[in-house]
């Protein structure tokens, strides 16, 4: 039979169909073990597109320096009056960033406990909007520089970044600085996870790695990309695509296609900010195919406990228990 | 299968290139691995590498084993399961069994793997384009509208991409086909009767 490949795609992908094409669906599925050929096909692929997440070329790198041998390099130590050239400029760089960060009349603190999940925006000085997800702090000064807007950044926000050609605007945030000139994006950056997000919805963004060990590292962001800078080394990855629930606590919208318990529940974790408990028996490796729009997160639970045949126990208002039937 | 064997005992004598061709060898695939476990790209990531640093560092001491592939997949498997115990997802009482309640065989994750890796491929042949509209869909959740807007193309112009995208993926992968059907148990949506706030 002559297969309807585009119907077929778009109601496997989830889009909306017409009448007619409906229609079509019924007559495709007909023939059991050639729909059940194509449905699997396409879930799969989408399992199998999570392969190439994962940058062996760049993780090379990374276990090449820690397993020695070959390129290794010995730091030599400083000697002479490099020592106290040193020192003294630790000295100065420490003192600026105290005086900097210090001085209390010259900056206003936003601030979002863990708890709080109201997710307040706020406008800075130059029009910038921030969104603060919980657990954030944001320091910002009263009145920008003249050269350049930097606030100092923890936790997780959505920047709308007003346009100003003259003036970068530069998010300091763990060992990453973030560098724009207008445009949106994502940071997350918690110190219980010391890497550092960046996710770019529009415009272009410069992120730099402080801490990279064998060179400053830097990356050029547009959108839809982005970048991770590592806690432990300070390594430097760029994707080339953002998922979309990883702005989720923003936009409210999750969508799973086959993804793991273990996935879902992470990405549960993150855009609801809540506990989530395993039983030991549960079996994280299940696969799970749904889409939830400014749901909230008992309703969530409900339907993976549903579909994977679960029981859920709320405990705490933000605390849940997961375990077998 | 041998190859690996070669690799192995040429680790235990230092030997980094033979060590760098396990490593690409294996990389992905365990990483895909360990995600099923953690759900975290950066934790799979993290737990695959500190695998393969901990076969360099004990190289001059491991009995090369039976099967390389068991070996990896196992000691992934294993560290993926204790770095749940430590992030405390898992409940601490009962952790200890938790080894004894995985569904796949062994057998089953490498026919998987095995799959997983010739729909890539073959994903791989679609024209650049295509292959993005795919992958746009597939991997990052966005509606038509939304991959067109991104791309600047009609939604037309994606529902056929994507209709061609799937087509070239069944015709070249018919050999498969079994396999493909084999492993529908895994993507279990809506398993039991309950399917609604699924997507199909």
């Amino acid at each position: 039979m002559q297969e309807n490949y585009d119907i077929i795609a778009k109601y496997l992908a989830g889009e909306e169909l017409s009448e007619a094409e409906n229609a079509m669906i019924k007559k495709a599925k007909a023939d059991p073990a050639s729909w059940a050929e194509m449905k699997t096909l396409f879930r799969n692929s989408g399992q199998a597109l999570k392969f190439r997440h994962f940058n062996a070329a760049k993780a090379w790198e990374r276990v090449d320096s820690k397993t020695g041998t070959q390129s290794y390099r010995t730091r030599r130590p400083l000697t002479g009056w490099l020592k106290y050239a040193a020192t003294i400029a630790l000295l100065v760089a420490t003192t600026l960033i105290v005086w900097q960060v210090a001085i209390p009349d010259k900056f206003i603190t936003y601030h979002t406990d863990n708890s709080d999940l109201s997710r307040p925006g706020y406008i800075l000085s130059d029009g910038t909007k921030v969104t603060l997800n919980h657990g954030s702090t944001l320091k910002a000064p009263r009145k920008f520089s003249k050269d350049n807007r930097t606030v100092y950044f923890e936790g997780e926000a959505f920047f709308e970044v007003s346009a100003d050609t003259v003036r970068p605007f530069i998010v300091k945030a763990g060992n990453a600085d973030v560098k724009v000139l207008g445009t949106s994006f994502n940071v997350r950056s918690y110190p219980e996870n010391p890497s550092v997000e960046v996710a770019v919805e529009s415009g272009r963004v410069e992120v730099a790695s402080l801490a990279a060990k064998n060179n400053k590292q830097k990356v050029v962001l547009t959108k839809n990309q982005k970048g991770i800078v590592s806690g432990k080394d300070g390594n430097l990855v760029k994707h080339d695509y953002y998922h979309k629930n990883d702005l989720a606590w923003f936009t409210r919208h999750l969508e799973f296609d086959t993804a793991s318990l273990a996935e879902v529940l992470n990405a549960l974790n993150r855009t609801y900010h809540c506990k989530i408990a395993l039983e030991t028996d549960v079996d994280t490796t299940q696969m799970i195919t749904a889409s939830f729009d400014r749901q909230n997160i008992s309703y969530v639970l409900d339907v993976i406990a549903m579909t994977l045949n679960l029981n859920v126990k709320q405990q705490e208002e933000n605390s849940f228990y997961i375990e077998n039937k | 299968m041998e190859k690996d064997k070669q690799y192995f005992s040429a680790i235990k004598n230092g030997d980094k290139k033979s060590f760098e061709h396990l490593f690409n060898a294996y990389y992905n695939s365990l990483c895909f691995y360990a995600l099923k476990f953690l759900g975290d790209y950066n934790d799979a990531e993290e737990v695959v590498q500190d695998v393969f640093i901990n076969i360099w560092e004990k190289r001059s001491t491991t009995v090369p084993p039976l099967s390389v592939r068991n070996y990896l997949f196992g000691s992934v498997r294993n560290r993926s399961l204790n770095v749940l115990k430590h992030k405390k997802i898992v409940d601490r009482h009962k952790s200890d069994n938790l080894k004894a309640h995985l569904e796949q065989s062994d057998d089953e994750l490498y026919r998987e793997i095995d799959l997983m890796n010739k729909i890539n491929a073959q994903i791989d042949a679609l024209p650049p384009r295509r292959r993005e509209i795919f992958i746009l869909s597939r991997d990052y959740g966005l509606k038509y509208r939304e991959i067109a807007e991104k791309l600047n193309l009609s939604v037309k112009t994606v529902e056929a991409q994507m209709g061609e995208a799937l087509k070239s993926l069944r015709e070249n992968l018919k050999e498969y086909k079994k396999l493909i059907i084999g492993l529908v148990f895994f993507f279990r949506c809506g398993k039991g009767k309950t399917t609604f706030g699924c997507r199909k």
